[in-house]
């Protein structure tokens, strides 16, 4: 590529960002929306949200970058679904998308809907068309969100049991103070650190452990609908992350939220996941029941996946290695995004994206080598 | 199965045919094109280049020098030039004359042309603003280098000799200095260097202590450590990989930092301790403002020099900013 | 059995971290990050180190090699007597032990090429002669799986695999007998892993290298080592071949890591031996075995007294007092 044509097609890029952020920017000042605009219907109502052709890109200097590219999934009530992917993927994307946390206007929702199911209410809205002051309302609420790094989530000038009553008496506003302490210390014991004077103790006090079990306690505190949580063990030790999956998995129970768990790592998903959704690239390539996918895997990414990591107990000469590197994320081809580093691809991939394909009621894939499998033969 | 290898290896060859096509960029261009995306660094940067050429080029264009006092035959009202043959009792100084053909700004309570001394006194308050800061970087760095990368004692003293300097009272300082200059007798042109090379050496600790940091910093840095561990030699460590490193955050403290020499120059300037007569800064034209008479009627002689103080200082702050955005993005919004 | 050749023989290793406070910064205590370690690695193996965070095994990787000064003990590298070395003399001989750090974002430096990231202390060694650098570079970038194109592109370009990839070829270019691996695949995806792990033993075969291969994922460590050794809170509780270990951990904090591993079977139910509690500050150990707080087996004996390091036969020593009878 010349310098020249290099130049103008920067030129390009740059125009149509330009106008892109122009339309985020003169959204996002508009004050009122009608409520007509993002109330809308659940396709079902045992479902707590639902992804439809969810497409969520970012508009960067050298290209624009489809970090979720029409992901279709949904949550029911009360079950826990995994994300998995690697790095890049999209997985982190979607679940900002949920909460609106993306940093606009390099990064916006470009299609695609998110139902989300206001139980409470006996509603449902589209979050992607949700304005800032209803989002305000459900953010922390209704969906709270459980981060990766337990010591940025929280903020280190204040106790956390300042921050735990916050968080309550904001979504509460009619709640007394001995109400809202009392609560507190509730969601504390939940978490299993209910102890004198914990209530007074700041962040730094405390070990990654604990304060990662004070994040999920304010994530909790609201009676929230659904938890996202993203990487919520990847920062601990192997010790004090089988403590924090105990939890959660304890929490599940107890507590009738959804939860969406976002990780990398197979073995965390296998054990708290009932759904599991592979992404690849921006888009599902897989998805199912937990035993639909870590016993009768169907895309080759998940399989190679699989057999990539090393188990405790067997023993390999040699790794099974996925070849290659994940696409760049500009510019991705119109076939298969997986198809380079695939060792199954035949002559059909180089066509359109395959669609994605139902194995069995619940278990789905996006490849064409499954295309003459019939339903249940699996 | 070997059907399958051939395509995969293919595909592979494929997929790096089309990395190999990607828009590369080096990290320096890529700091350049966020900072020219940010349009407030672009105005800065319009506005310094402005301000050179006038600065620079200017006195060059202009027909009148810049102590050239001007006169005024007091019977006709004719304007004459310094050099020309007078009948001196004929003549009085043509003082705050008001805006016209001749004098695009008039003249100033001596007789001299305000646009003139505009483009003289930027040149001086520029190359104070430039010379200062240079001497301040080298001082800076010198001692923060040798602070950031050494530690220990050597961190120790040149870090209680920072905080002695940014204890030290910078206009009585000044003051004390200029009425020593009177005292001794020191002629203007060499109270110029003076007040310059004052400025640095009283205003180098910011410079240090913040070198300091980003050494620090950068010490810790993984790749400092694989230096170390790859055996390469202390001096290419430092050059090679400290210094580069260390090169935006001089960049940036530089621009800052010429800007508000530049305002300190002209408080210096204004409060009489730092250029003077017969030398134009902008500080010393903005000085007459004391005078109520000329506060009120007279905005031609002291309201340029303010402005291009307050535009020069806006322009260096705002390519300050930008360049802080471009060097890292994740400091913005 | 004095036959064999030992690539690292340390004994008794400490470092001790002075925490330092006050206007005049006086030392008023210890972080005893390495406690008294004793290490041997045997020529073309992997010693597997494995242990949670803030367990001091980055640390002894480093004093090894002398990044970090040892506040004690003897380590010999390629039968040299590290600690003896000046520092010129350190300088000269660093090419034949290198490092691979955890983090591919922070261990090359942004503002240079790869092919000089890679290149500059083949220069500065002298390790080929000037006419034949740049094949020499290229041919160890083919090694490690990077194309020959990538030697004038900046590393904000690449992903952390490939970053991964120029960290080993940067270590390879000079030649090393011995590879201290600081958690090197930790910050990578899955199936990047897979590569970087396999491309290491590819390598390691080829060259007969020798490695410490520190990590906290034992399915990893598992798969790469022939030695395993487990550390905690600064000391060496569990030594032994990797069989050995996995087939019978005998120290109850090995048992507890090993059943905290997830396993990517949704139908395996885990048997779990849950550690109470937060690992204790390394500034202030508990007296006695250092594990006492939170082992379950835990005796009056243990809080009093340190456990000594006894060998339960085939090399394999654990640090317990279970095991004393």
């Amino acid at each position: 590529m010349t310098a020249k044509e290099q130049k103008q097609r920067l030129k390009e890029i740059k125009k149509f960002n330009a106008k892109k952020y122009k339309e985020y920017n003169k959204n996002q000042r508009r004050k009122r929306a009608p409520e007509s605009e993002y109330v809308t219907k659940m396709a079902d109502n045992d479902n707590i949200i639902e992804f439809d052709d969810l497409k969520t890109y970012f508009y960067t200097d050298i290209g624009t970058v489809k970090a979720v590219d029409g992901v279709s999934f949904e949550i029911k009530r009360g079950k826990t679904i995994g994300v998995v992917g690697e790095s890049g993927c999209g997985k982190s994307v979607t679940s900002l998308s949920v909460m609106g946390l993306l940093q606009g206007p390099t990064g916006q929702v470009a299609g695609g809907s998110i139902r989300f199911n206001q139980v409470g209410k006996n509603r449902a809205v589209d979050l992607t068309k949700l304005p800032v002051k209803e989002y305000e309302k459900i953010r922390g609420n209704e969906i709270s969100m459980i981060f990766q790094e337990p010591m940025t989530t929280l903020n280190p000038v204040f106790t956390i049991g300042d921050q735990l009553m916050e968080c309550i008496a904001l979504h509460n506003p009619n709640m007394k103070k001995k109400d809202i302490e009392a609560r507190a210390l509730e969601t504390l014991e939940m978490v299993g650190i209910k102890r004198d004077g914990m209530l007074d103790l700041y962040p730094h006090e405390l070990s990654g452990g604990m304060r990662q079990r004070v994040v999920i306690a304010m994530a909790l505190s609201c009676n929230p609908q659904l938890i996202i949580a993203d990487e919520p063990t990847t920062a601990l030790d192997v010790t004090i992350q089988a403590q924090i999956l105990d939890l959660l998995r304890e929490l599940k129970d107890k507590i009738n939220a959804s939860i969406m768990l976002i990780t990398h790592d197979l073995g965390v998903v296998a054990e708290m996941a009932d759904y599991v959704v592979v992404m690849y690239a921006g888009r599902i390539v897989e998805q199912g029941t937990a035993d639909d996918i870590f016993h009768h895997p169907a895309h080759p990414y998940t399989i190679g996946l699989m057999k990539s990591k090393p188990m405790l107990g067997e023993h390999v000469d040699r790794l099974y290695s996925i070849p290659g590197n994940v696409p760049n994320p500009i510019n991705l081809p119109e076939h298969c995004y997986f198809k380079n580093r695939c060792e199954m691809c035949v002559d059909k991939c180089e066509g359109a994206y395959p669609e994605l394909i139902s194995l069995s009621e619940t278990h789905k894939v996006s490849c064409y080598l499954r295309e003459n499998e019939v339903k249940g033969e699996n | 199965m070997e059907d399958n290898k051939e395509l995969l290896k293919k595909n592979l060859q494929e997929q790096d045919e089309f990395e190999k096509n990607q828009v590369i960029m080096t990290p320096g261009q890529l700091v350049a094109k966020r900072f020219f995306r940010n349009k407030l660094a672009c105005v800065g940067v319009a506005i310094i280049i402005v301000m050179s050429l006038f600065c620079i080029i200017g006195p060059f264009i202009s027909p009148y020098g810049e102590y050239e006092i001007f006169y005024k035959d007091m019977n006709t009202g004719v304007e004459h030039r310094m050099q020309e043959e007078l009948d001196m009792s004929q003549m009085g100084i043509n003082v705050k004359a008001p805006i016209s053909e001749a004098h695009w700004l008039g003249t100033d309570t001596d007789g001299r042309d305000v646009f003139t001394r505009l483009m003289y006194g930027g040149r001086i308050s520029l190359t104070v603003g430039f010379v200062v800061v240079i001497i301040e970087l080298i001082i800076g760095i010198f001692l923060g280098g040798l602070a950031g990368y050494y530690g220990g004692a050597v961190d120790m003293v040149i870090m209680r000799l920072v905080e002695v300097f940014y204890s030290l009272p910078f206009i009585p300082i000044m003051l004390i200095l200029s009425s020593l200059f009177v005292g001794y007798n020191i002629s203007p042109q060499y109270k110029i260097y003076f007040i310059m090379i004052v400025m640095g050496i009283l205003d180098w600790a910011g410079v240090a202590r913040t070198v300091r940091g980003q050494i620090l910093s950068l010490r810790e840095m993984e790749y400092m450590q694989a230096a170390e561990s790859t055996g390469i030699k202390t001096s290419r460590k430092i050059f090679k990989h400290l210094v580069p490193n260390t090169m935006p955050i001089i960049i940036l403290i530089a621009t800052m930092d010429i800007g508000s020499v530049i305002l300190y120059e002209s408080v210096l300037s204004y409060l009489g301790v730092g250029i003077a007569w017969p030398y134009a800064s902008w500080g010393n034209m903005a000085n007459t403002v004391t005078d109520s008479i000329i506060l009120k009627n007279y905005p031609n002689i002291w309201a340029p020099p303010g402005l291009l103080i307050l535009l020069t200082v806006l322009a260096f702050n705002f390519i300050g900013d930008g360049m802080r955005d471009a060097f890292d993005p994740r400091m913005k919004r | 059995m004095s036959e064999i050749n030992y690539v690292v023989d340390a004994k008794g290793v400490k470092k001790y971290f002075p925490i330092k406070s006050g206007l005049l910064q006086k030392t008023i205590g210890h972080v005893r990050a390495v406690d008294g370690v004793d290490i041997r690695i045997k020529e073309g193996e992997t010693f597997g180190l494995v242990g949670e965070s803030g367990c001091g095994k980055s640390t002894l990787g480093r004093t090894l090699l002398r990044l970090i000064e040892p506040t004690e003990g003897q380590i010999s590298i390629n039968g040299m007597d590290m600690t003896k070395l000046k520092r010129e003399e350190l300088r000269k001989v660093r090419p034949s032990m290198q490092m691979i750090f955890q983090d591919p974002f922070s261990s090359l430096d942004p503002r240079m090429p790869v092919g000089e990231i890679i290149g500059e202390a083949v220069r500065e060694h002298g390790i080929v002669p000037a006419s034949e650098y740049r094949d020499y570079i290229l041919k160890i970038m083919e090694d490690c799986g990077l194309r020959p194109y990538y030697i004038d592109r900046y590393p904000h370009e690449f992903s952390g695999g490939q970053r991964q990839r120029i960290c080993i070829a940067r270590a390879l270019a000079l030649n090393p007998k011995f590879i201290v691996c600081d958690e090197p695949v930790s910050a990578l995806d899955v199936s990047i892993q897979a590569q970087i792990i396999n491309l290491m033993e590819e390598l390691q075969e080829k060259r007969n290298l020798t490695y410490l291969f520190i990590s906290h994922d034992l399915s990893v460590v598992q798969h790469i080592s022939d030695t395993i050794g487990v550390m905690y809170l600064g000391s060496m509780v569990e030594n032994g071949s990797t069989e050995d270990i996995f087939a019978n951990p005998l120290h109850p904090y090995t048992k507890a890591l090993f059943s905290a591993v997830p396993i990517a079977d949704p139908d395996v139910k885990m048997n779990r031996i849950l550690l109470e509690g937060d690992i204790p500050s390394p500034a202030n150990p508990p007296s006695g075995c250092k594990f006492h707080t939170r082992c379950s087996q835990c005796m009056e004996i243990c809080k009093n007294k340190v456990p000594e390091v006894k060998d339960m036969g085939n090399g394999h020593t654990v640090a317990c007092h279970l095991y004393n009878n």
